[in-house]
């Protein structure tokens, strides 16, 4: 195998590692319906996957789905509906195991900003907002954050302004709150697997293959705690890599530039 | 109980510009309904220059994008606002609420399902509604033109659990594109849909426009198809191609051609405002604007059936006992 590694495969195949067979997952499109589909094909062929705007056990059947209004992802699925009983129901309702999101901020506690850069009065980008984002992470068991670019401006102390609610100010800040859903369990970027430790805090576990710990540093703006037992991010197998150009054959979402 | 007035079972039927003329005023308050989207009717509010709109909805991607660039928007109370998918973030939005071009627009932000509830209520004729979202974070510390009207964390009087109330919302008017309806306003629409008929249900006037206006007999044929009963209707529009640049399922398909080219286009107040010279006021009907996509174009869009098996409505006979 060439030594040329495109990190958005191996962060694609990290998040799909993330879903477990029989679970219930809230996706999106773009990376996170490819490492869903990936999971279904190699390791979760039962997890049931949904979406925020009507589809309850669905697989595109027309990939990648480019759009939330593609109807490729209807034929086939196990039940097309409303928002009422996707975000209500299914997720608000208890029912979701594990959902995805992005963001275009991350703090160190895992809590996600999509709706401004700057100050909220006078915004220097004024971002799209939460969407579904908000509802998924109060309410979903847990769930993935998939970051792409990861930078200092993506990776800071605390976030401009906090859209999605990680674990807030710390341990027992969500229960504080009334939050029902169980907060992040994993943060994947295009430089390695993040986890968060007993006080709430996001720490380094894999970093990727290519990708120093300094350069995750580095590209972090606080001090990030690195786990004594880091290692190397396994590499994509073949035939992970294939069933991933199957999924997006365009690379779409797969090209390495973000 | 009371007989139906004679005007709730009259034809319904009318032009797009009359119906926008006759429901739409300055400074009302706008659903953009679920999906499909009617982006005919949007092209139309955008001719007839209606100013001062409070837009509210759940996510919004090109279609509010139209109409805030065109200076139709003042406000905005949505879960989402304004991306345009895989072509990144609206520059039209961003333009508006960064930097007040062509105006300003203040936005109010919830998440999708905190809005949903909010039409839900509506619908429901109940002041507000709680949800489970929001807590923590700054959607609820942070409030605009709504000031303290935005949201409420409180306990549950039962149980003491926290949760967030969210006013009801009933918006002056809704427009929304659907497959068929017929002449008094029964609408029927299937596909992905968002939040479903709730922004219609809350709204105090509905305009359906359709790819297919039918029969009476055609909708009682499928009843549980029906979305929206024929009272809460109060103009059916025949508009094909309707939701084009998005698609109509069982009719066309999304146009990623087109949304590219307008996603070139909006990255700029001049070139978008082209795009409006060209395809909006340069249309001045629905049927100029099909002509403009072209027949070739059209047969591209063109879906393939793939038909359900029919469900059976069936029982043993015609005769009352």
């Amino acid at each position: 195998m060439s030594n040329e590694v495109n990190l958005v495969e191996v962060m694609t195949v990290a998040a799909s590692k993330e879903v477990k067979d029989y679970q219930r997952v809230f996706v999106g499109v773009g990376l996170p319906v490819l490492a869903a589909a990936l999971a279904k094909k190699i390791h979760a062929p039962h997890a049931l996957l949904c979406t925020e705007h009507g589809l309850i056990d669905f697989s595109p059947v027309r990939f990648p789905p480019l759009s939330v209004v593609d109807p490729g992802m209807i034929p086939g699925a196990a039940m097309l509906t409303t928002m009422l009983e996707c975000l209500g129901v299914t997720l608000q309702g208890g029912w979701i195991d594990v959902g995805f999101l992005g963001a275009a901020q991350i703090d160190k506690r895992g809590n996600l900003n999509s709706t401004v850069i700057g100050d909220y009065s006078a915004p220097k980008v004024r971002l799209v907002g939460s969407g579904g984002a908000n509802d998924i992470a109060s309410n979903a068991k847990e769930f993935i954050i998939i970051m792409r670019g990861h930078d200092r401006r993506k990776f800071v102390e605390r976030v401009d302004y906090v859209t999605s609610p990680g674990y807030l100010d710390g341990p027992g800040s969500r229960e504080k709150h009334g939050l029902k859903g169980g907060g992040p369990s994993a943060v994947i970027s295009d430089l390695g697997i993040f986890r968060f430790d007993e006080n709430k805090e996001m720490y380094l576990e894999f970093h990727h293959p290519g990708v120093s710990i300094e350069r995750v540093k580095e590209n972090t703006s606080w001090d990030l705690k690195i786990s004594s037992n880091v290692k190397e991010t396994p590499r994509p197998t073949k035939q992970e890599i294939e069933i991933l150009h199957r999924i997006d054959p365009l690379g779409i979402y797969l090209k390495s530039k973000a | 109980m009371r007989l139906l007035l004679e005007a709730e079972l009259q034809d319904k039927v009318m032009g797009l510009d009359e119906a926008i003329k006759k429901f739409m005023f300055d400074g009302c308050t706008l659903s953009l309904g679920c999906l499909p989207r009617s982006f005919a009717g949007i092209y139309e509010i955008i001719r007839q220059k209606k100013r001062g709109i409070q837009l509210v909805g759940l996510g919004f991607l090109e279609e509010s994008d139209l109409l805030v660039g065109a200076g139709c928007v003042n406000k905005m109370q949505a879960g989402f606002f304004a991306s345009l998918e895989t072509y990144g973030l609206s520059k039209t939005f961003r333009r508006a609420a960064e930097k007040g071009i062509p105006n300003k627009v203040d936005v109010e932000e919830y998440s999708n399902f905190a809005m949903l509830m909010r039409f839900v209520g509506g619908a429901l004729g109940v002041p507000f509604m709680p949800v489970k979202s929001l807590l923590g974070t700054d959607i609820v510390n942070k409030k605009t033109f709504l000031g303290d009207k935005k949201l409420q964390v409180t306990e549950c009087p039962f149980s003491k659990e926290k949760v967030v109330l969210v006013p009801s919302i009933k918006p002056d008017v809704c427009i929304l594109h659907a497959q068929r309806a017929d002449t008094s306003g029964n609408v029927q629409m299937w596909g992905i849909n968002f939040g479903g008929p709730w922004e219609a249900y809350a709204s105090k006037k509905v305009i359906v426009t359709v790819e297919e206006v039918v029969s009476r007999e055609d909708i009682g044929r499928d009843p549980a198809r029906t979305s929206i009963p024929s009272f809460m209707a109060n103009a059916v529009v025949y508009a094909p191609f309707g939701a084009h640049p998005w698609n109509c399922v069982g009719h066309y398909d999304i146009d990623f051609e087109h949304r590219t080219m307008y996603a070139k286009k909006e990255s700029d107040q001049s070139t978008f405002e082209q795009y409006l010279d060209e395809w909006v006021y340069g249309c001045p009907t629905q049927l100029d604007y099909v002509k403009k996509l072209g027949v070739e174009r059209l047969l591209n869009l063109k879906c393939k059936p793939k038909y359900s098996t029919p469900i059976n409505y069936g029982y043993q006979t015609e005769m009352n006992p």
